[in-house]
């Protein structure tokens, strides 16, 4: 992937967007107040380059000569988790998926909060370090662009899904799932677990929606296995209806655990669907 | 059955070209996709449904059917109406001068129709000659073509193909031309005009001979001449006379001269030599010309190089002249000046003698508008020129006149051939361009309703399918 994610103007106007988790109005963004809350100093860290120097330790330069971070635990602090299944089913939807992700990272990272991330696959998770702050949203989307190339294996949500550490520190965490979810181990249950602070996004294109009449075929999956079969009319509008019992099922699920589910076209271009969808659908506001 | 367009016939390939396709498209391919998770659970079966599989086979035929009619009716298909008959084509000349001969040409019509093998009728073609001549020939095929014309072309009978029928009242002549043949000898054509047999009396120098003649038919005759002259006559003679008597003498090898025999036999000799000239619409050698009795001819003289319009020169008989009067290489022409003693008359251009080079050519023909040169009408003379050179083995204009002297022993005059007009005609073969009907549109229409059957069967399965 090379060259900018987005142009300028797109990322201007997504940086005044701020994230929504919970249902309803009023309520639910992962920073609604800035002010008031308490501060409490954690721990050190040594500086990289696009730390905001407001918390860069004079003192401790003025002794050691080297630059420091103070790391503060707000307890208010919000911070945003996109978790991307990089599983072989989603190799032709990576690009979107990728962009998706980076456009979340960039609303969290605007509105104040540590946003990172992490890919899913064949039963793994792995973690990058949380970041807050635009200045190191460049950071961010170098280690973006670089997961179109760990793309593969078959999907395990639900082991992968156990593997993420707990939230360090205080405050709320928003969990964004993207995935295709085309797996009987599709983390449902381990899901279930972040409740309202969940934000699925079902990532499916055309062709896995409606596949069409594509006759007699030998299916080869993406995450191995191969089925020979005749695709017709009637076979075509079976796969249309069991698709949509999954999609239902999924979106009755979530619908009790309070999390958000919403069906995404990867086909949509994001910026269309970040600002046109994800705002109509209150996940953006 | 015939095709206008056979090489379309090679759009019959695309008949195979989709039969393979549709194989290729029917055969099992694979597909891509990013989980078999909900494929599975709708347990999908390998093989199409029968019904399917049959439905597939029959759109597929009606396609190949659809492909396979437009490849044959872009090949445009004819069906005869009827199987085409040996038919002899017959080109009836339709210029303006042919309306004064309408019975004529009925009589033509019928001494070809029984000339004509048995079984094989006539193809009457009404035009004029060349445009006629240019269609049916274009048409290939090896039919003769008789062309019935009162104004008949030198040397088109020499086409192979084409034979000439004279009308109007050339039918009822009888032509006679003559030539030398060798020293001492010389050679006479009787060609009949007519549309029955007759009978004539040729009288020659030292005899007579009496026999008949079939129409169309030529007969030659060979004897020796006792002296320069000769004079050959046909008896009866005819409506018209010019044509049954003529007159051959030697002429001085110096002398290019014509020979006026006088008010009382007016018969104009014309004997060119040919050294160094060539006479173009007239055979070279001598060629014997007639007038009607009391008239002028008027000989049309175009000088050497390209050929331009010039005045007419009329030739008088008046007075005498010596052949030495025209000594080579001068041509005399034009009006004359001068005029040869006894019926000779010396041409001479009306500005003088006309110098000739070596090589050059001499357009010499008779101006048919002169109202004095009636046998100008008569259609046989350039036809008997044609035909005299030919049988006498001259290869056109350049035929030398021999001299010397005629010896009286040479045995007498002898029938030597005949020579049939309208014998061996040889039909054409080709059916009738034009009959019959084209199949095309039946076909093309043929083509869209299965084209309609197909689009029916194609909706009415996918309608069923997604039922």
């Amino acid at each position: 992937m090379d060259g900018p994610l987005f142009s300028d103007s797109f990322l201007r106007k997504i940086e005044r967007l701020c994230l929504i988790a919970r249902r309803g109005k009023g309520g639910g963004a992962v920073r609604e107040e800035r002010r008031g809350g308490k501060i409490e100093f954690a721990d050190h860290r040594a500086y990289s380059p696009g730390d905001d120097l407001r918390y860069v330790d004079w003192h401790l330069y003025g002794r050691l000569g080297q630059l420091f971070i103070k790391e503060f635990a707000r307890e208010e602090e919000a911070e945003a988790i996109v978790l991307l299944d990089v599983s072989g089913s989603m190799a032709a939807k990576m690009f979107g998926a990728v962009r998706l992700t980076a456009a979340l990272v960039t609303v969290a990272l605007a509105r104040g909060d540590r946003a990172g991330f992490g890919t899913m696959a064949d039963g793994k998770l792995s973690m990058t370090r949380t970041v807050e702050g635009l200045g190191r949203r460049a950071e961010v989307f170098e280690w973006l662009k670089a997961v179109p190339g760990q793309v593969g294996g078959p999907t395990d949500l639900d082991a992968s899904l156990l593997r993420l550490p707990p939230r360090r520190g205080v405050g709320r965490r928003l969990i964004i799932v993207i995935s295709d979810l085309l797996s009987e181990q599709d983390g449902r249950g381990a899901m279930a677990r972040f409740g309202e602070d969940l934000v699925l996004f079902h990532w499916l294109d055309a062709a896995e929606r409606s596949p069409g009449e594509i006759g007699k075929v030998l299916l080869r999956s993406a995450e191995g296995g191969e089925l020979t079969a005749f695709v017709g009319p009637r076979e075509a509008a079976r796969y249309e209806r069991e698709l949509a019992k999954h999609t239902e099922g999924l979106a009755r699920h979530f619908a009790q655990t309070g999390g958000r589910y919403l069906l995404a076209p990867a086909e949509m271009p994001v910026t269309d669907l970040v600002l046109d969808v994800l705002t109509k659908e209150g996940i953006l506001r | 059955m015939s095709l206008e367009h056979p090489l379309l016939l090679l759009a019959l390939l695309s008949v195979p070209i989709l039969y393979l396709l549709a194989r290729k498209v029917s055969e099992r391919r694979t597909v891509h996709v990013s989980s078999l998770l909900i494929w599975r659970r709708i347990g999908l079966d390998p093989a199409p449904p029968r019904s399917l599989a049959r439905r597939a086979d029959h759109l597929l035929v009606l396609r190949l059917a659809a492909a396979g009619l437009v490849a044959l009716g872009l090949s445009g298909p004819r069906v005869a109406a009827h199987a085409p008959d040996p038919v002899i084509d017959v080109l009836v000349d339709h210029s303006p001068s042919m309306e004064a001969f309408r019975e004529g040409v009925e009589k033509a019509l019928d001494t070809i129709r029984s000339k004509a093998p048995s079984g094989v009728g006539l193809r009457i073609t009404r035009s004029t000659v060349d445009a006629g001549l240019l269609n049916l020939l274009s048409r290939g095929g090896d039919g003769d073509v008789v062309v019935v014309t009162d104004h008949p072309r030198p040397g088109l009978d020499g086409e192979g193909r084409v034979r000439q029928f004279l009308v109007g009242a050339p039918v009822e002549n009888l032509g006679i031309t003559s030539a030398w043949l060798s020293e001492g000898r010389f050679g006479a054509v009787v060609e009949s005009f007519a549309s029955v047999g007759r009978e004539f009396t040729i009288h020659y120098p030292g005899g007579s001979e009496k026999t008949g003649i079939e129409p169309g038919a030529s007969l030659v005759f060979e004897g020796p001449v006792p002296g320069n002259r000769a004079e050959i006559e046909l008896v009866p003679g005819d409506a018209f006379q010019f044509d049954d008597r003529v007159v051959l003498v030697t002429t001085p090898p110096s002398a290019l001269c014509l020979r006026w025999q006088g008010p009382e036999e007016p018969a104009l000799l014309l004997a060119l030599r040919t050294a160094g000239v060539r006479v173009e619409e007239t055979a070279s050698g001598v060629v014997s010309y007639r007038t009607a009795p009391g008239e002028d001819a008027r000989l049309v003289v175009a000088p050497p190089g390209p050929k331009r319009d010039v005045d007419p020169g009329s030739v008088v008989a008046s007075g005498s002249l010596p052949a030495e009067a025209c000594p080579p290489p001068w041509l005399p022409l034009g009006r004359a000046t001068v005029l040869g003693s006894e019926g000779e008359v010396i041409l001479a251009d009306r500005d003088g003698p006309l110098a000739l080079q070596e090589g050059e050519t001499v357009t010499l023909a008779l101006d048919p508008a002169a109202p004095g040169s009636r046998w100008s009408r008569d259609p046989s003379f350039p036809v008997m020129i044609a035909e005299l050179a030919r049988l006498l083995g001259a290869s056109g204009p350049g035929f030398e006149v021999r001299e010397g002297v005629i010896d009286p022993a040479e045995s007498a005059i002898r029938s030597l051939s005949r020579v049939p007009h309208l014998t061996g005609l040889r039909p054409a073969v080709t059916g009738e361009p034009d009959s019959g009907f084209g199949l095309a549109g039946i076909l093309f229409g043929l083509a869209g309703l299965i084209l309609l059957l197909h689009f029916g069967l194609e909706a009415g399965g996918g309608a069923r399918g997604s039922g």
